[in-house]
């Protein structure tokens, strides 16, 4: 623990940090702009100067370590010069785009530039003018304004795992270019954030608002099961964009493509006002009234076992339990939340939670994926993997699919006939696992939605203890989901009931009539024309599959426009906000079912959010801790049986349109245009 | 509308012709009159006698600048430049009539407002 | 005057066979085993005495240099060899290279015997094509008679030479730079500390020396140190190979002692001053990263790195660009601007914006196309760049525009109002063309 003197005043400083990070201790802040803490040192924009004894130049602070003994200063002449040097130095071949550039009102040149550099302007030659560089339907490229920093050279090569971004020429016409291809990354728009001034812009947001007219409102996203901290920033009701918020153990700084930019698609095909089906078979609109009405007619006298309901993927803990308490009052136990069909959810917590925790992978020495392809499913938790991966000695096995996830993995084979020989002993990968200290096993969506699935939960429990994956302080054994509400679901018991059918039950009854009527919870991810012969009652938030196949729509909101609660697939319970008003009569979720519950007889017994989220912990009290986690305990799950022969596959296929939102995406369209189409073109798979 | 009494008898008085321009306004000048001392502008008094019903708008440019005490000669004198091939003709305000400005969105221009905050596209079955 | 007995580069004009057998009958390789004998730590400490400097041009001692390699590292450590010769004015690595190669490879011995190192790789400048060759032809004869390879010498100390070549950058020339390129990434220097003795090629110890200061290791080694103390002042001491070239009558290549009055350099070696010695201008010492030195100056300036350093100035490269009075200085300059705007790497901003800056302006000040104020600005610019960089460019882009200004403001001045009064007395001839 160094101590050193910084503008006269003693510090100790942890081990390992720079000149730059032990002045921020000590409450000075360093100017910087190609400095990051998550990215390596480049030391090249010379911002960061700061004057040192028996130095007579001055040193580059984020580069020279904290020593015992250093004397800093920050605010001496010679750091004063050195800094409005530098600054001058950037504005001299910067153009003057303030207007017209989307990072002005959160530019580090800006704010820098007012802080730290000089008033006026003494150059007097022309400028020198960069031509555009192409980089993707999802950044804006005017270079220009770029200051070679290089931050995006270093992430993309970094944290994304794409070498795609370089710098081409020498000195002066030194230019940051991709040469002119799109970056095929999932976390190319963290570029955006990370380029300190506005020549990586984010296209879908180009000129359409000014930072300061955006009311920001922290939440969480729901695209996957990470639960990524994000920020919403509206105009009104009007979400304009998503950002990332720091959370140091799930995203840390970063959040994928998906979740930044699908937030689009909550402007088109919004259901906003009830609908009912006439009698001529065409969805009209009606008020609540008749729309509940009808509802409460088709129940009336129907018993348990005839209805049936189904929990979409991004439904909120709150409409959840108003869905289970609701189907509770109609005495049905063909309730699920698992649209995809896995087989997971009886038995033990730990049997369908992440357990090694999304920072806890920075702790493992070997792991095997087996039916996920973790950079489609959850690009946040491969970035962890990645990093964990670029520290040295990570030994990762895949079981499923041939893929490229930014870092070497080793394929041992297609389907289940590998995990056997895994959890037998007889594949070298055995010998990797059983010398890891820390070994973790994470089972994707891929493994467990299919016939087989609960048997290959057992065997993957069984290759956790066998291989000594459940220690003291370290549980290797993981369940990646896909959707934000699984966990969730689970936790709250969103199961068939004893003699209870599940989705592919519900689904069957529906179809030869022992099922009357379908409750979908914005449940659109099956085949909802398996559904024609039910009375389908739909509430959700877009007019996708579910809604097509609907008799009775209710106008939900999205996740951006309610306070929900979410879980994570780490079994992180965490709280998502209103950042704009749903639109036209659209309603929260829970608080439609409650009305409805007045409607067909049995009213639910709470009447504002404080009440239901009291009732959530009073069902699962995982809900009182918020953004807490506590191991699970390691109880019995899965059931052993017969595994089946085909190959794991990824339940996603086309990473940038898994959900409703998404789906209606105009930039997610483009975005699949870009990346996915030329590929399955180029390997025959259309479609 | 036509001009008032008292103008058209102070013109008879006391008016120097100066010009007339396009639309058949008359211009007219009083060097003599009292103007307060220090002001910039010269010192004689200018007005127009309307061709018709007196409105501010219906000066045209050219004379504008004359009657204005922006330029020393009248444009009868070659004291304003000469016409653009490009300017259009002048027109008066065209407010309470059938050419008046409607802002997009307004009912008598289609009733389309232009796209804001908070727009969406609801979904509407097929 | 050195004589000619105390020569060390005895085949610096190519009239000798460069190949082994000619270098042997010159003395090269001779004893070369018994100096690897007298063991690393008799060899750090007699180069340590000889207050050897580095003949690069920074001039940082050789000794202390090799002494900061470290004795007990699991990881392999190198010599490489800065033979990236690109400083412009300077052309004496090229010479050793072609018509001394072995004198060259059995430094690199000694010195990376001195310092423990696994291997040497010679980086030469990718424009030096058959410099490179006569390398390795001299390498591959090095081997055959068993003088590098697994028994160097017969001491049984195991030592490779690699010869890579550049690919035409300046920047290549810089240390760090170099090892990224011989790494085989762009050529951008790195930051410093952690200096190449911890972090250098591969990440592996690294000591980095010019062709010349490895070059003549052996010799002092085989003469003795007192031999080689008794030639220029202390912490000055020793020969060096001058590169003459400019306005002189002779250009040429001259080894001589250190601390030789330049005045005698120019007029004993090359033949004095185009004109004589009155038409002298002004000098640039050392390669042209070095600031210039007017005649006044250079009418009693010592050539080492102490005396040329307390006459704001540097020994450099010891390329002594010798300018008379016919050439326009500024323009020499302002060319000298070009080309550092021209090699800057772009890395850091005050170099990739500065230099470009500078150079601009000093374009303006050769029409006088400016203000009278602008040259203390490109001073500021100058004092912005300097020091703020990370590696030396920066301020070798600075020092010759600095120099300029320091030695020649009258200049620059009378150059101003000369291009004021021309165009001021254009304007009014043609007011009264009008009328």
């Amino acid at each position: 623990m160094p101590t050193l003197e910084i503008d006269g005043k003693e510090v100790t400083v942890p081990q390992g940090v720079n000149v730059l990070q032990a002045c921020e201790i000590a409450g000075h802040e360093i100017p910087r702009f190609c400095y990051h803490e998550r990215l390596s040192i480049a030391g090249n924009c010379r911002m960061c100067l700061v004057e040192m004894e028996r130095s007579p130049k001055p040193i580059a602070s984020c580069h020279m370590p904290a020593q015992d003994g250093m004397k800093v200063w920050t605010d001496t002449e010679m750091v004063r010069k050195a800094r409005r040097g530098v600054m001058e130095f950037l504005l001299i071949n910067h153009p003057l785009d303030c207007p017209i550039c989307d990072q002005g009102g959160e530019c580090d040149l800006q704010d820098q530039a007012m802080a730290y550099g000089f008033d006026r302007s003494r150059y007097e030659e022309n400028k020198r003018a960069v031509p555009e560089k192409e980089m993707g339907p999802l950044i804006k490229t005017i270079m220009t304004r770029c200051i070679h920093c290089t931050r995006c050279i270093r992430f993309a090569a970094e944290v994304a795992g794409v070498e795609e971004i370089g710098a081409v020429g020498r000195g002066e016409h030194m230019e940051i270019t991709t040469l002119e291809q799109a970056i095929d990354s999932e976390l190319s728009g963290n570029l955006v954030d990370i380029c300190p001034v506005g020549a990586l812009t984010s296209r879908p947001y180009a000129f359409s608002a000014r930072p300061w007219e955006l009311r920001k409102t922290p939440s969480v996203d729901v695209m996957d099961a990470v639960g990524s901290n994000i920020r919403v920033d509206t105009r009104g009701r009007d979400v304009m964009r998503v950002l990332p918020r720091l959370h140091e153990d799930v995203n840390e700084e970063w959040i994928d493509d998906k979740t930044r930019h699908a937030c689009d698609g909550l402007r088109r095909q919004r259901l906003d006002r009830p609908f009912v089906r006439n009698k001529k078979g065409r969805l009209e609109e009606a008020t609540w009234d008749e729309a509940f009405t009808a509802i409460a007619k088709r129940l009336k006298g129907k018993t348990g076992e005839q209805v049936g309901a189904i929990a979409g993927d991004q439904c909120d803990a709150e409409s959840m339990l108003a869905l289970r308490d609701f189907m509770g009052t109609l005495g049905s136990p063909n309730l699920d939340c698992r649209q995809d069909g896995a087989k997971i959810g009886q038995g033990a917590r730990a049997g369908y939670l992440f357990n090694t925790t999304i920072a806890g992978i920075e702790e493992a020495d070997a792991c095997l994926l087996v039916g996920t392809n973790p950079r489609r499913e959850a690009a946040m938790l491969n970035a962890r993997l990645r990093k964990r991966f670029l520290k040295g000695g990570f030994k990762v096995g895949v079981v499923g699919e041939q893929m490229d996830l930014t870092y070497q993995t080793e394929y041992l084979g297609a389907g289940p006939e590998t995990l056997q020989q895994v959890a037998d002993g007889k594949h070298p990968f055995a010998e990797t696992l059983k010398n890891a200290e820390k070994p973790m096993i994470v089972l994707g969506q891929g493994a467990l939605a299919r016939e087989d699935g609960a048997a290959v939960l057992a065997l993957g429990r069984q290759i956790a203890e066998s291989f000594g994956m459940v220690q003291e302080a370290w549980n290797g054994f993981n369940v990646l989901h896909t959707a934000a509400a699984r966990v969730a679901g689970l936790d709250l018991g969103l199961l068939p009931g004893t003699g209870g059918r599940d989705v592919e039950g519900i689904l069957q009854g529906a179809e030869t009539g022992e099922i009357d009527t379908v409750y979908l919870l914005a449940a659109d991810e099956f085949d909802t024309s398996r559904l024609d012969n039910a009375f389908v009652v739909y509430q959700g938030h877009h007019g996708d599959a579910g809604a097509h196949a609907a008799d009775v729509i209710l106008p939900g909101a999205a996740y951006t426009e309610k306070n929900g609660t979410y879980v994570n697939t780490e079994g992180r319970v965490q709280l998502g906000r209103l950042a704009g008003f749903p639109p036209g009569e659209a309603r929260d979720d829970w608080s439609i079912l409650r009305a409805l519950s007045a409607y067909t007889g049995q009213a639910l017994p709470y009447d504002n959010l404080g009440q239901v989220r009291q009732k959530l912990i009073e069902t699962a009290d995982t809900f009182a801790r918020i953004d807490q986690l506590a191991p699970a305990e390691w109880e019995a799950f899965g059931t052993r049986g017969k595994l089946g022969g085909e190959p794991f596959r990824s339940p996603v296929a086309n990473f940038y349109m898994t959900d409703p939102i998404s789906r209606n995406s105009e930039t997610m369209a483009r975005c699949t245009e870009a990346f996915i189409l030329p590929k399955r073109e180029a390997t025959g798979t259309h479609g | 509308m036509r001009n008032s009494l008292v103008t058209r008898l102070y013109t008879r008085r006391h008016g120097i012709h100066v010009g007339e321009d396009q639309f058949g306004n008359q211009y007219y000048r009083n060097p003599n009159a009292h103007r307060a001392p220090g002001l910039l502008s010269s010192s004689e008094k200018r007005w127009v006698l309307y061709n018709g019903a007196p409105e501010a708008s219906r000066v045209p440019p050219a004379w504008h600048a004359w009657l204005h005490h922006i330029t020393d000669e009248p444009p009868a004198d070659g004291g304003v430049p000469d016409r653009k091939p490009w300017e259009k003709e002048h027109a008066p305000n065209r407010t309470m009539t059938a050419e008046a400005y409607r802002p997009p969105g307004h009912t008598l221009r289609g009733g389309k407002r232009a796209k804001g905050t908070g727009d969406y596209e609801p979904w509407l079955p097929s | 005057m050195l004589q000619d007995k105390d020569r060390i580069f005895t085949n610096l004009y190519g009239q000798h066979d460069w190949k082994l057998a000619g270098a042997k009958r010159r003395g090269v390789w001779m004893g070369a085993g018994d100096m690897l004998a007298m063991g690393r730590d008799t060899l750090l400490q007699k180069i340590k005495d000889s207050e050897l400097r580095g003949r690069g041009g920074a001039g940082f001692p050789a000794g202390m240099k090799w002494s900061f390699m470290p004795k007990n590292d699991p990881r392999p450590s190198y010599l490489v060899v800065n033979a990236d010769e690109s400083e412009p004015g300077t052309c004496k690595d090229r010479e050793i290279m072609r018509y001394d190669p072995h004198r060259l490879l059995e430094g690199c011995v000694v010195a990376g015997f001195a310092m423990g190192a696994r291997a040497a790789y010679i980086y030469v400048r990718g424009e030096f094509w058959q410099e490179g060759n006569h390398l390795e032809e001299a390498v591959q004869e090095a081997y055959d008679a068993g003088l590098i390879g697994d028994n160097a010498c017969g001491s049984g100390y195991a030592f490779d030479i690699y010869i890579h070549r550049g690919a035409g950058a300046y920047i290549c020339g810089e240390e760090t730079a170099l090892l990224e390129s011989l790494e085989g990434k762009k050529g951008m220097p790195r930051l410093k500390p952690p200096f190449p003795a911890q972090v250098g090629i591969y990440g592996c110890p690294t000591t980095v020396n010019n062709v010349e200061t490895i070059a003549v290791a052996p010799e002092i080694l085989r003469r003795g140190v007192d031999w080689w103390t008794g030639f220029g002042r202390p912490k000055n001491t020793g020969t060096k190979i001058f590169c003459l070239s400019g306005h002189v009558n002779k250009p040429c290549n001259v080894e001589e002692s250190m601390s030789i009055p330049l005045k005698d350099l120019v007029e004993k070696h090359a033949g004095g001053v185009r004109g004589g010695w009155d038409n002298l201008q002004a000098v640039i010492p050392g390669g042209s990263s070095v600031p210039l030195i007017p005649k006044s100056v250079a009418d009693h300036q010592l050539m080492d790195f102490d005396a040329l350093k307390d006459s704001k100035t540097g020994l450099g490269t010891a390329a002594v660009i010798v300018i008379d009075k016919s050439a326009d200085i500024i323009d020499s300059i302002c060319r000298i601007a070009l080309f550092y705007k021209h090699e800057s790497c772009g890395q850091c901003t005050p170099c990739r914006e500065g230099t470009g800056w500078m150079w601009r302006v000093m374009t303006r000040m050769v029409q006088g196309k400016a203000e009278i104020d602008e040259i203390d600005k490109l001073w500021d610019v100058t004092k912005e760049v300097e020091g703020h960089t990370i590696c030396a460019l920066g301020d070798a882009a600075a020092w010759p525009i600095q120099g300029l200004i320091r030695h020649f403001r009258p200049e620059l001045e009378e150059r101003i109002v000369e291009y004021k009064r021309k165009h001021a007395k254009r304007a009014t001839s043609v007011a009264t063309a009008a009328e």
